[in-house]
């Protein structure tokens, strides 16, 4: 007896490393993705409880010095130690995007199989609703909203979705209506299944691989969407801090101290490549006939 | 004595598109197996989804043991499911390609006696359908069509329906494994009393498995009788036609 | 009119087809049965050169004498169309949605001839009375989309004989189609052939319809021949345990003899009337 369990936790680890291995080897964005991300994640974490300097430490007299052994990134316009007010700005920036995320993906996702699932009517008003969604650019929404509501996280995060919800609604939709005119869903409906079933127990976990694509793009373009709306001045505002404010704060100082712009821009395009990587390293390997043949 | 009878039916997919199923009466008696056989766009296959409860006509009243659909969904809405269970022609779309055959085979149980089917349950089905327990690991695209096609009919079975609905059951199978799913579904007709309704466009098939025929053409039924009667003797222009062109492609052999 | 000889056809090592000798002469009606992964279609893809890249094709096929396997695209180009033609299954999947018909059906004549445009259009007319379409001058404007599955299939057939092929090869062509509208379509095919003395290869996976267009028939399984003879010995005198096996499974209408037998075996009493 307790050779053979010994024996299938030894087999189940083994057979999970190759698993691993063997997703590495059909799918390097994935890793890539995985390891992009996980490093920004990781930095952002950190900075809850740990920051080289006190990133809200103003010393005049330090400002503007490159990067060096005590400043790894440098100091800002305020002498504030840049790395420790990229990894506090990161807090920022990853929330935004990812509660924005949340509620697009959530939301539209959920709209979009409601619309799929429903007749010509409502399907036809649907897509003028997002269309018109859709056309709106977040940014505009996004200035609205800050001069009625105020600036800040907030508008930032009602502005992003704003525009989230719509885009993954119409992603969904057409994949959705696909899935539904297939024959199993006809059986599903002679076995007396409910719609609601239906739709999130057989559409959707068919459209997953969509839908986790859909995320990760979501994730990028959050961020950049945040980074510009900071950039503007509509977003963080101080104390608070986000990788677009400090690129707000650094754009005419590009020539004296190029550093101050290169080090969070490089973040922006970090994270926003990881999270792409990430989402097409999912999809490939999510598709389950792919998975199956691999691992089997 | 009729188990499902429908009247007068209408139904279009637009709201102002053509009639698909236009003024359609029929009846189909207990125990019987009955073909439906018509060309693309005479109704064929929609007709069956309206006696199964899958669409709903426009116009017109469907009956099944005397009581009509709008009563069953009032009174007994589960029930009506043993009255309405399909075997379709595409084996690989028949299943959720993410699901493992055993939880497609355990679905209509599920959702229609509120209950998880035992190991042993299962087993019993696919075994009366030829299959070993062991496909039930499987996921669907591991399956050939002809095994799939008998997954399907064992989870159609598996919930005891008193008539089975089967839209072009063969078609998209190779020929040698045709006969193989044919016989089984008569052998399970046989076995459970099963009332049959067989729709294709191959009258060769439906000639073979089926007491009476039903012939439609451009949603409308054009005539209809015992297999005999209208292979041997048809009336109406168009299945005169049918039998005729039929007949040109079937082995001419002199033994 | 061809001759394949050691055909065989492979894939990263795996055989598919491997036919050692087949062969047709000029004006005969051959007909090719298999089911799907027989192998026949690869077989009549390797004679107009048209099978995937990653495939290998080893050993001869000549056409008029002159062998086809390794010639240069350019060289296949001025064949097919002009020597070989093609039907293909799906005809709506085979004709171009965005062009009109008539246009289409020009489409060989401008490629291997010198005829002016309006002299093609003339004869594409010609063509599509001759595949007994009509309103021939209606439909040369109208897109495919417009016309039903047996006027599109007709179509095509137009297109395959426009430059009078020696050689006509139609795969499936009629089992995309209605029942009604295929005995049109296989009594078109015959008559051509009959009329202009062109070659056909029938490939079906249905022997009922293979039977009335050929005069041979070869039956193909798992990539091989498995037997090969005139079309009445085939169907009465079966000699491989595969060919038997096919005809067994391919029902035909039952006469009233056999009917009458059925009625008494099969159709039992349902129980709980």
């Amino acid at each position: 007896m307790k050779d053979s369990d010994a024996s299938t936790n030894v087999n189940e680890t083994q057979s999970a490393r190759n698993f691993l291995i063997r997703s590495a080897k059909k799918s390097p964005q994935l890793i890539l993705g995985i390891a992009l991300t996980g490093f920004v994640v990781t930095i952002t974490v950190v900075s809850f409880f740990w920051t080289p300097w006190d990133p809200i430490n103003i010393n005049v007299e330090k400002r503007l010095l490159s990067p060096s052994f005590s400043h790894w990134f440098g100091t800002d316009r305020l002498g504030r130690d840049l790395l420790s007010q990229i990894m506090v700005g990161g807090q920022n920036t990853l929330y935004v995007t990812l509660v924005s995320t949340l509620i697009g993906v959530v939301f539209g996702t959920s709209l979009g199989l409601a619309a799929a699932g429903s007749g010509p009517r409502w399907g036809v008003i649907f897509t003028r609703i997002s269309d018109i969604g859709i056309a709106l650019p977040s940014i505009l929404i996004a200035l609205v909203l800050a001069t009625t509501l105020g600036p800040g996280r907030l508008s930032v995060i009602v502005a992003i979705s704003f525009w989230f919800v719509p885009v993954t609604a119409r992603v969904v939709v057409g994949p959705a209506r696909q899935i539904l005119s297939l024959d199993f869903v006809e059986a599903a409906m002679t076995h007396g299944r409910s719609r609601m079933y239906i739709l999130f127990r057989q559409v959707l976990p068919n459209i997953a691989p969509i839908v986790i694509v859909q995320t990760s793009m979501m994730l990028a373009a959050g961020i950049l969407i945040e980074a510009s709306l900071s950039f503007l001045g509509v977003g963080a505002q101080p104390p608070t801090t986000s990788w677009g404010k400090i690129l707000m704060d650094s754009q005419s100082l590009v020539q004296e101290a190029p550093y101050y712009t290169l080090l969070p821009g490089s973040f922006v395009v970090i994270t926003v490549l990881g999270f792409n990587l990430l989402g097409d390293g999912l999809a490939v390997l999510l598709d389950p006939q792919q998975s199956q043949k691999g691992v089997a | 004595m009729p188990l499902v009878t429908a009247s007068n039916l209408k139904f279009r997919y637009a709201t102002s598109g053509p009639w698909i199923i236009d003024n359609v009466s029929l009846s189909i008696d207990s125990g019987t197996s009955v073909g439906i056989v018509g060309e693309s766009g005479s109704g064929k296959s929609t007709i069956i989804r309206i006696l199964s409860g899958l669409l709903t006509a426009q116009e017109g009243e469907v009956t099944v043991e005397g009581k009509n659909l709008g009563e069953w969904s009032r009174e007994a809405p589960r029930e009506l499911r043993r009255f309405g269970q399909l075997v379709f022609q595409s084996p690989s779309r028949s299943f959720d390609p993410r699901m493992r055959l055993r939880r497609a085979l355990s679905e209509p149980i599920r959702a229609l006696e509120k209950r998880v089917p035992d190991a042993g349950e299962l087993a019993l089905w696919i075994s009366r359908v030829g299959l070993s327990p062991e496909i039930l690991d499987r996921y669907p695209h591991q399956l050939s069509g002809g095994q799939l096609q008998r997954v399907s009919l064992a989870r159609a079975m598996s919930i005891k329906p008193q008539i089975l609905y089967a839209d072009e059951p063969t078609s998209s199978l190779d020929v040698s494994v045709q006969a193989q799913v044919l016989n089984l579904l008569m052998a399970l007709r046989a076995d459970l009393g099963l009332t049959l309704v067989l729709v294709s466009h191959d009258l060769a098939i439906v000639g073979r498995l089926c007491e009476r025929v039903i012939v439609m053409s451009r949603g409308k039924v054009v005539e209809e009788g015992t297999t005999v009667d209208i292979l041997t003797n048809p009336q109406h222009e168009y299945t005169i036609g049918l039998v005729k062109a039929a007949k040109a492609v079937s082995l001419k052999l002199t033994i | 009119m061809f001759e394949i000889k050691n055909l065989r056809i492979s894939i990263a090592g795996r055989t598919l087809v491997k036919i050692d000798h087949l062969a047709a002469a000029p004006g005969e009606r051959l007909g090719l049965v298999g089911e799907s992964g027989s192998g026949k279609t690869l077989t009549v893809l390797s004679i107009l050169g048209l099978l995937p890249t990653m495939m290998k094709v080893e050993g001869s096929i000549t056409f008029a004498g002159q062998e086809l396997l390794g010639r240069s695209e350019n060289d296949l180009a001025k064949i097919r169309g002009r020597d070989i033609a093609m039907v293909f299954q799906d005809p709506g999947r085979s004709l171009n949605p965005t062009m009109k018909i008539g246009r289409q059906a020009g489409e060989t004549l401008r490629l291997h001839s010198d005829l002016s445009k309006s002299e093609i259009k003339q004869k594409v007319l010609e063509l599509m009375h001759g595949v007994q379409l009509q309103d021939p001058e209606k439909l040369v404007s109208r897109y495919p989309h417009e016309l039903s599955g047996g006027q599109q299939q007709r179509v095509m057939i137009a297109m395959a004989i426009a430059c009078k092929p020696r050689l006509l090869i139609a795969d499936e062509p009629t089992t995309a189609l209605d029942v009604t509208v295929q005995q049109g379509v296989l009594k078109l095919l015959l008559q051509l052939s009959q009329e202009s003395g062109m070659a056909m290869v029938f490939v079906s996976h249905n022997l009922g319809v293979v039977q009335v267009v050929s005069e041979r028939i070869a039956v193909m399984h798992n990539g091989e021949i498995v037997e090969l003879g005139p079309t009445a010995q085939i169907l009465n005198s079966p000699s491989a345990a595969y060919t038997k096996e096919l005809i067994g499974s391919n029902p035909s209408i039952p006469d009233a003899q056999e009917l009458s037998r059925l009625l008494g075996t099969r159709f039992p009493t349902g129980k709980g009337v």
